[in-house]
Order: structure tokens, then C-alpha cells, then sequence
């Protein structure tokens, strides 16, 4: 019976198994993100973790052993510097995993083991992402797409502000989850964090506002528009204002086409058929 | 050889064939020094190693359509449940998992400020 038992053998010997996860924990240290599979990830991130918090003492018998398991010695000078000030306010958790479908050639299920807080932070990223696609919706509401698109959104730093200070039952513009992963995100960041996230939202939004016009003037340079006069989406494809199922998005054109419930900042809404009004 | 001795007195498929075949006939015209005791295999037992009994089974009858299909009926492919809304860009993806338009987007954003940028166009 094996009920219980903390390591994985990985089909390998000891000194193989090993050696795997010192280059798979020094590979993590020299890129902050990597992808493999999901078990090796969830083993090389219990390993990383300790090695970090011999960074994190400094002290002389912890430089010995973190340079006798690192199989790297460029990586020693960033893991005593870098990644003890990143995360001398942190206690613990200093790796994060993110499932990532299946391998195409064995059906492995994959993942990307990446250190927080490192500058690709994934989380942040789509963190970012989805704040700016929750503010444009928020606008959409009282605006209409040409004119939103015409002035542009520049309050993303007091939006950021101000949701930061809000508590959980509180009401504001974000959704809870939303509202929770960034304030996750900006925990044990500096200053720096907030506006760094505020200029990812900002560059989100404005490719999101821009992703119509470019559709336009490629459709117009490519006269690539349906016999209908529809700029076509691919199956999947949405924009702000989209209230669809998955289901219905995933099956494209075959799905239900948008319901009469609000503006969508795509090009076929803006400079397409209009919908006769009833 | 003991096998075979054994499976010959077990058998009881042709009885008459056995008690002919049972006295060594080939092995007592050989000198003693060769073998004496080499019994040459039975009719019986060889046709029981060559066509062992579970190899005699066989269908009776064409399976029909109607059953063939009734037992695929379990056979059908299931439908993924766990399909929700990326936060980032709206688009269906698996729950628990990273949004493959978002982390594509993120790639290759980061790989192109890796390049030089100073290459004329």
C-alpha cells in the first residue's frame, strides 16, 4: 500500500531522481518560469521552496548547501540577493503552479511552475488582463463603443487605488474574485507593483479598443467581409460586452449570435449592419 | 516427456486409438543402449497439444446489429463539464487551467521584447 507517502519515485533510480529535480530546481532559478509535467512540477516546487528559504538565512552553512544541490553556480549570487529581498516579507509559498491542459505526444498533464512575484508573473499578468476587461464592460454600460474608443480610459490607477482599500462584501466596479487576485498580487509588492499593474491594465484596454479598428481596416484592405456585411469572429473569439455561454462561444457561428442586450466593442457592432431596432 | 505420459492416460477422447498406440512399438526395435525407455508420443495426446480444448470454441451465430450496437451504447464519448469564462479575454477554457489565448498572447509578447529590435523591416 502506498497511502500517504509524501515522494514520488518517477519510474527512476535515487541518484537519477535526484538529479532531475536539482536540474529541473536550478532551471527555475535561471528562467523564474518553466513548463513540465504537473507531478514533477508539484515535486520540484516542494524542493525550490526549501532551497529558497536557505537563501533567505544567508548564512555561510546555508551557502554551502544550496551551492552543493544547485547545479549552477550563476544561479547562487540570485538566489542569495534576488530572491531573499523578494521575498523577506513572504512566509513560504514562494512558487506557484499553473495547470496547463495536456501534452500532445504521451497525454501527460502539464503545467508552468513559475516563482511569484518574478517580472513574468503569469498571475499578475492575467490578473491585469481581466481588470481591464471588467472596466471596459463597466464603461460600455453608459458609454457607446465609438465614443469610448475616441476618448480613451485613463482612470486605471484610481480604480486600482480604490479597490485596493475595498473589503470582501463590499460593492465596487470589480468582480469579488477580481477584486481578491488583486489584492493577492499587490501584497507583499512595493509601490512599483500598483503602477506597473495600472500601465498593464491601461495597454490591455487599449488593445482591446483598438482590436475593432484594426479588424476594419483589415477587412476593408483584404475585402475579407461575409456576403452579409459581418466582420467574421472565430469560433471561441469574444469582446467586451459579450454575455454568451461557453458553449455558445465555442460553437462560433454554428452558436447563438449575440442577444440584443447591450453594446459589444466589436467591429461588427460599430461599423457593421446595424440590427433594425424594434 | 512425463507430460505427455500423464495427459495419455487422462485422455479419453479415442479410447481405441490409445490402446493400440499404448504398447512402445518403434522404441523396442531400437538397440537397448539408444533409450529403451522412449515412448514415441500418441495420436491422442498430440492432437491435445496441437488443438488444446479452449481453441475449439467459436461464435454461433453473426452477431446482429441490434446487440452489437446495444453493447457501444456505454461506448459514446462524455461532454467536458468543467468549460468556464477566461477573466482575461471571455473566452471558454477548462476550470482550474490557464487560458491558452491569454498565456499565447503573454508568450509572445514576452519572446518578441526579447528580440533586437534595431533590425530594419
Amino acid at each position: 500500500m502506498k497511502h500517504g507517502v509524501a515522494f514520488r519515485k518517477f519510474s527512476r533510480t535515487t541518484s537519477h531522481r535526484m538529479l532531475m529535480l536539482r536540474n529541473l530546481v536550478t532551471s527555475l532559478f535561471e528562467h523564474e518560469q518553466i513548463k513540465t509535467t504537473l507531478p514533477k512540477a508539484r515535486d520540484t516546487a516542494r524542493l525550490a521552496e526549501k532551497i529558497i528559504t536557505l537563501g533567505k538565512k544567508g548564512d555561510r552553512s546555508a551557502q554551502m548547501r544550496a551551492s552543493a544541490f544547485l547545479l549552477k553556480p550563476e544561479v547562487l549570487p540570485k538566489l542569495f540577493g534576488t530572491f531573499a529581498s523578494r521575498y523577506a516579507e513572504r512566509p513560504g509559498g514562494y512558487t506557484r503552479i499553473h495547470k496547463f491542459g495536456n501534452r500532445p505526444g504521451d497525454n501527460a498533464p502539464v503545467a508552468i511552475l513559475e516563482l511569484v512575484d518574478n517580472p513574468r508573473d503569469l498571475r499578475f499578468e492575467i490578473t491585469a488582463r481581466a481588470i481591464g476587461r471588467e472596466v471596459l464592460q463597466d464603461k460600455l454600460r453608459t458609454e457607446k463603443p465609438i465614443n469610448l474608443i475616441k476618448t480613451g480610459v485613463h482612470s486605471t490607477q484610481n480604480i486600482i487605488e480604490t479597490e485596493k482599500k475595498l473589503e470582501f462584501g463590499q460593492t465596487g466596479m470589480l468582480r469579488p474574485k477580481t477584486r481578491w487576485n488583486m489584492q493577492k498580487m499587490l501584497r507583499f509588492r512595493n509601490q512599483d507593483a500598483v503602477s506597473q499593474l495600472s500601465r498593464n491594465v491601461g495597454n490591455y484596454i487599449d488593445h482591446l479598443m483598438a482590436t475593432p479598428i484594426a479588424m476594419k481596416n483589415l477587412h476593408d484592405r483584404e475585402r475579407r467581409k461575409t456576403v452579409t456585411g459581418e466582420f467574421a469572429l472565430r469560433a471561441g473569439q469574444t469582446a467586451p460586452g459579450d454575455t454568451r455561454s461557453v458553449l455558445d462561444l465555442s460553437q462560433g457561428r454554428l452558436g447563438l449570435r449575440q442577444l440584443r442586450s447591450g453594446p459589444v466593442l466589436t467591429a461588427n457592432y460599430i461599423f457593421g449592419r446595424k440590427p433594425k431596432a424594434r | 516427456m512425463a507430460s505427455l505420459v500423464f495427459q495419455k492416460s487422462r485422455s479419453m477422447m479415442l479410447p481405441a486409438l490409445r490402446a493400440s498406440l499404448s504398447k512402445p512399438i518403434l522404441s523396442s526395435l531400437l538397440p537397448t543402449f539408444l533409450g529403451g525407455s522412449f515412448k514415441i508420443p500418441s495420436l491422442a495426446s498430440l492432437l491435445e497439444e496441437l488443438f488444446p480444448r479452449i481453441l475449439l470454441a467459436v461464435p454461433k451465430k453473426k452477431v446482429s446489429h441490434s446487440r452489437k450496437a446495444m453493447r457501444a451504447a456505454n461506448k459514446g464519448l462524455k461532454d467536458k463539464h468543467n468549460l468556464v469564462h477566461c477573466p482575461g479575454c471571455g473566452g471558454p477554457k477548462l476550470a482550474h487551467h490557464l487560458c491558452p489565448t491569454c498565456y499565447s498572447f503573454l508568450h509572445r509578447m514576452w519572446k518578441s521584447g526579447n528580440k533586437d529590435n534595431h533590425k530594419l523591416l
